[in-house]
């Protein structure tokens, strides 16, 4: 009987929910959405392109440094902080699953015009040189993980290590035709090498490229599998800065200043 | 008030843009002058030309030395990278010899070594720029060779950059992939991402989703009774993902064939060891080294040494990227790649197995200009190089260090 009762109040209380989810408010217009949308990208563009800068600047902007060793670990480390704070905020907020591809597809865009106006057009660096690393699919796998999961421990997780695997592998499209083999001034090198030869980098000299070295390769020639699983790794820690950004730094201070009606 | 206001801002603002010269260095002033003139010196630069056409070569030769007087606030010089100094990628590099060897990316060098340098240039971008050959080094950054203005100028041909790989294709380095792979898939995965969102965004309302949303937990997101998440929601989600997964099994399939022979970035690092330098017969020190700010003269009390079997003679002076040839001073132009005159007293060769006291004056502003007398720095060290020739034109570059003595106005 008691469970009776807790179903029939449970559904009540849904339905009470669903007549609210679909109440016309006279003030709250689509206006408000399409600002909210608008506005943010700009800002999570540029949040997301300074993190990913602070951490893992020249690995984005060249190809000659998209190694199979530092690349797979920094940059999915640093792109995933700012995409988890905003699926924590977005979904908190409205229970949309779309912080990552909303973050990933921002980023995209600014770095895009980024790249080309200032790169391309600005200082006529060719841009299958300087072209930036996309993040959308590895976003539209985290917000796919959250939606079935509902659970931010799965979604860092598996969520996280998958972004790393599916970032690595949707450049990897992009980066194979510059990592033919050449032979350049009497050595035997990449596409890539060649133009970072070849296109001279002002005041960044060649020892600078943090690329191919470090401990990792003693590990039986099989770097860039251990470079996956450790960038998988470092990925679930990024991911839960990301999710002290989005709850402490975002939405915490809004719930203790904010008055509540 | 105003106007008068309005017409002095835009006077200000007038002489500041058409007063202001055109920026035609790249900063080697700014560096401090104990680190240019304690770490590598540069002698006997030379440009091939000073004008290009795009596609057309440029040739820079010249001489590098790492001083034995490295300074002790700099680790020790191991890995060094010589390239050029251009506003961008103005010219494309398309070979560095270093002593000798074929070096693409940078070199391990030794405290005392001497590297002669070409690097072949092509001209790539339209328009004039000044370009110096460099010298970076590990921990103390890139120190700037001697500049020349070069003209690069139009093709009618237009530009290309091919490159032949292993398997006998030429590909054109400037626009290689750009279409496919690396905007077409780029921007494959940008339109899925945008049917995600938009997929959310507009047929659902955002702001007001609050109202309801407040009022579950964080990991609720209500069901279906609710209606914030549907079934056909997690559906076209799963199709999304599909498709996701879809481009990259394709793309994976597509390189994976169309690129079998794929190897790794290269880092081709390697040493080079100092160019051969003719036996030791001169040696020097510096005694007094003093700069009269008021008469812009510096004078530097030296002590040459020939342990050689011929007369030898001093046959230019170098300061960072500075070389001076004995002579009178000049007010005229200087011939390429020299940029003064000192005058040596007493003039003329040392004898064999002599020790001879030279005083050398350098008179003008090229020194300070270049801002490298250090009077007003916390390190005022000053270190040059001498070059002495015997009889038989061999030469000895003898480094000389000592501490200025200003001579304030």
């Amino acid at each position: 009987m008691a469970s009776v009762t807790a179903d029939l109040k449970a559904r009540e209380r849904a339905g009470e929910l669903r007549q609210l989810l679909g109440k016309k408010y006279r003030y709250i217009d689509r206006k408000w959405d399409i600002m909210f949308w608008v506005t943010a990208a700009f800002v999570v563009g540029a949040a997301a392109d300074i993190t990913k800068q602070l951490f893992a600047g020249d690995w984005d902007f060249w190809t000659d440094w998209k190694d199979a060793q530092w690349w797979p670990i920094i940059t999915p480390f640093a792109i995933i902080i700012i995409p988890s704070a905003l699926q924590y905020i977005q979904w908190l907020a409205w229970k949309f699953p779309t912080g990552a591809v909303y973050t990933t597809v921002c980023l995209w865009a600014c770095v895009e015009i980024g790249r080309w106006l200032h790169w391309r057009y600005f200082v006529y660096y060719p841009i299958n040189f300087v072209w930036p690393a996309t993040a959308v699919l590895a976003g539209i796998w985290l917000d796919w993980v959250l939606l079935k999961s509902k659970s931010w421990v799965i979604t860092s997780t598996i969520g996280a290590m998958g972004w790393t695997l599916i970032f690595w592998a949707s450049n990897y499209v992009m980066l194979a035709p510059f990592l033919q083999p050449v032979s350049f001034m009497g050595h035997t090198l990449t596409l890539a090498d060649v133009q970072g030869i070849e296109y001279i980098r002002t005041q960044t000299p060649e020892y600078l490229r943090l690329i191919e070295q470090g401990s990792l390769r003693t590990f039986l020639g099989e770097t860039l599998y251990v470079a996956l699983a450790f960038g998988a790794t470092v990925a679930i820690a990024g991911y839960w800065i990301g999710q002290f950004i989005g709850r402490m730094l975002a939405i915490w201070p809004i719930g203790k200043f904010a008055k509540r009606v | 008030m105003r106007r008068r206001l309005l017409f002095a801002l835009l006077l200000g603002l007038g002489l500041m843009i058409f007063s202001a010269p055109a920026a035609f260095a790249h900063g080697e002033h700014s560096q401090e002058p104990w680190l240019r003139l304690s770490t590598v010196a540069f002698w006997n630069t030379t440009f091939s030309t000073q004008t290009v056409q795009q596609g057309q070569e440029l040739t820079i030769t010249g001489t590098a030395k790492v001083l034995e007087a490295w300074p002790k606030a700099l680790p020790d010089p191991e890995t060094a990278f010589i390239n050029v100094e251009t506003p961008g990628p103005a010219f494309l590099v398309k070979d560095r010899v270093i002593n000798g060897q074929a070096a693409p990316d940078s070199i391990y060098i030794e405290r005392g070594g001497v590297y002669n340098y070409k690097l072949t240039l092509v001209g790539r971008v339209p328009g004039t720029y000044h370009v110096h050959p460099t010298f970076a080094v590990r921990s103390a950054g890139t120190l700037i060779g001697p500049g020349q203005t070069i003209r690069v100028t139009k093709s009618a041909a237009g530009f290309s950059n091919p490159v032949q790989l292993y398997n006998g294709k030429t590909v054109n380095l400037e626009s290689y992939g750009l279409g496919w792979p690396v905007m077409g898939f780029s921007v494959l995965t940008f339109v899925l991402g945008m049917v995600w969102l938009l997929y959310w965004i507009v047929p659902k309302p955002t702001v007001s989703r609050l109202a309801v949303t407040s009022q579950l937990s964080v990991n609720d997101d209500g069901g279906e009774a609710v209606g914030l998440v549907t079934r056909r929601d997690h559906r076209a989600m799963n199709l999304i993902m599909l498709a996701a997964v879809l481009l990259l099994a394709g793309g994976w399939i597509w390189q994976a064939t169309a690129f079998k022979t794929k190897i790794p970035q290269q880092v081709n690092r390697f040493r080079v060891a100092s160019a051969p330098q003719a036996a030791t017969f001169a040696t020097a020190t510096l005694n007094k080294i003093t700069y009269d700010r008021k008469a812009q003269t510096l004078t530097m009390d030296t002590q040459a040494v020939n342990q050689g079997k011929t007369p030898m003679e001093l046959r230019s002076l170098h300061f960072a990227n500075l070389t001076f040839l004995p002579g009178a001073a000049s007010s005229g132009a200087t011939a390429p790649g020299v940029d003064g005159t000192f005058e040596a007293s007493p003039s003329g060769p040392v004898a064999a197995g002599a020790t001879q006291t030279l005083t050398l004056t350098l008179r003008g502003r090229t020194l300070t200009t270049n801002d490298l007398v250090p009077t007003g720095t916390a390190n005022g060290i000053m270190t040059a190089v001498l070059e002495f020739a015997d009889a038989s034109n061999n030469s000895n570059f003898v480094t000389i260090q000592q501490f200025v003595t200003p001579i304030f106005d």
